[in-house]
């Protein structure tokens, strides 16, 4: 199996606080990794650790390594912003900018670099169609993004990541904020999203980490008690705490 | 999930009783098929309520599916208790043919009856084990349900060679359908053993 994220032995403090200890485990390409656990297990903190967002948070202190694509992100060397144009994130809620659909989309590429009209027209057309949303806004790429509905909001924060062409997706919790219809066509889209991205998701839905996951990581206080295949957590977990922790008797 | 515990252990409550209905329809079938008419009632009776029974815990393992969607143990526990429970259902309809035979006391009735205490026996391994005791039930249940099968042959030997009377025909097909009642009951032990333990198993 082909790993594009290797973690090893990493910790993230918050000062004393620990966020996430000693984890390590391979995130493998073009598969769907769900990442569940209770409030302040440090999934989040995981996911966020991936792409450095993490180190925006004062008095964060990081131990380990995180190899993408075998080379370790916190190298002196590595730009974090072009990691996150690698690893592009989409939030809980949806939070597109107060401007129009092409330019929400349009944002990251030009920050990029890419000033041609054209070529912009040609990546918003294709990020919107990745992201399922092409034909419903088509007909009004003008007009403001708040006024779409806030699945549609959420598909076009999908666009937005995808227009940078990154590797990975990672999804912190993109339904919790959805109705059951709106979540529906987020996670086909995860699904759907894979076949060109490695996609990692935080979500506090386990039928969500059930339907849509090939792989399954499960934390507890800072620590990774159980990663699997999505089908052997599910049915058969390995761990105690981890079958209660599915079957809703803990946590 | 109290209420989806509560549910379970409703439903399992419900396996138990359905188990302990088509136990008593066996046991009670040998003495009906000795052309004892208020014993046969009381089995066709037992066979419309667990009928009832089994349909009651169906709906109920669905309806517990459809509403919690669980995983792990509950979710083994509820797709296999359908299946156990619809075993139970068939044993008391095998229970009931044997019960509507006409059997005459003769040599082959304490053969017949030999193979019924063996299932008792199973159905007491297999209610243990419903219970969470499945220590030694597969060891168990494999040496019955091999008695069973050579009993059954030696009861078909004897009557090979022999007049195949009407009555002759009812002790042959009770000595078939009590084996089949041992392997349905092997085959519960071994799904119970899947719900305990995630694992599958063949006792046979």
């Amino acid at each position: 199996m082909d790993a594009i994220f290797d973690v090893r032995n990493l910790s993230v403090y918050y000062g004393d606080k620990i966020g996430i200890k000693d984890v390590s485990l391979q995130i493998y390409r073009n598969k769907v990794t769900a990442v569940i656990g209770p409030s302040g297990c440090g999934k989040s903190t995981f996911l966020r650790t991936l792409n450095r967002l993490v180190e925006l948070v004062e008095g964060v202190r990081i131990e380990g390594r995180v190899l993408f694509d075998g080379k370790n992100i916190f190298d002196r060397d590595v730009d974090p912003v072009e990691l996150r144009r690698r690893v592009g994130m989409v939030f809980q809620h949806p939070n597109p900018f107060p401007k129009s659909i092409f330019e929400n989309v349009a944002y990251g590429p030009k920050i990029h670099g890419i000033k041609d009209r054209e070529k912009l027209q040609e990546i918003v057309e294709d990020s919107l169609k990745k992201a399922a949303l092409w034909d419903e806004v088509k007909d009004r790429l003008s007009e403001s993004a708040l006024g779409l509905s806030g699945g549609q909001q959420q598909r076009l924060c999908i666009a937005r990541a995808i227009a940078t062409n990154p590797e990975v997706i990672l999804f912190d919790e993109p339904t919790s904020a959805l109705d059951p219809i709106a979540s529906s066509k987020i996670e086909e889209l995860m699904i759907e999203l894979k076949k060109r991205y490695t996609v990692i998701v935080v979500t506090h839905n386990i039928q969500q980490a059930a339907r849509i996951s090939d792989y399954t990581a499960f934390f507890w206080m800072g620590e990774l008690v159980e990663y699997d295949r999505t089908e052997k957590i599910f049915e058969y977990p390995e761990n105690e705490l981890t079958e209660r922790y599915i079957t809703g008797r803990v946590g | 999930m109290k209420v989806l515990e509560e549910r379970l252990e409703k439903i399992k409550n419900e396996l138990l009783e359905l188990h302990r209905m088509s136990k008593n329809a066996v046991e009670l079938s040998l003495k009906a098929a000795l052309n004892d008419d208020v014993t046969r009632y009381q089995v066709e009776k037992i066979e419309k309520q667990a009928d009832v029974l089994n349909t009651d815990i169906e709906n109920d393992s669905l309806a517990a599916v459809a509403l919690f969607q669980p995983v792990a143990k509950d979710l083994r526990f509820l797709s296999t208790v359908m299946r156990l429970s619809g075993n139970y259902e068939r044993i008391t309809d095998l229970a009931l043919k044997i019960a509507r035979f006409s059997i005459s006391d003769n040599e082959f009735t304490e053969k017949l009856l030999a193979m019924q205490a063996v299932i008792l026996e199973m159905f007491d391994i297999v209610e243990r084990a419903i219970q969470g005791d499945t220590d030694r039930m597969r060891d168990e249940l494999i040496s019955r349900d091999d008695r069973l099968d050579m009993m059954k042959d030696e009861i078909i030997g004897g009557l090979l060679g022999g007049e195949l009377s009407q009555e002759n025909l009812s002790i042959l097909l009770s000595a078939i359908h009590f084996e089949r009642i041992g392997d349905i009951l092997s085959k519960n032990g071994a799904r119970i053993i899947f719900i305990n333990e995630g694992r599958r198993v063949w006792i046979k």
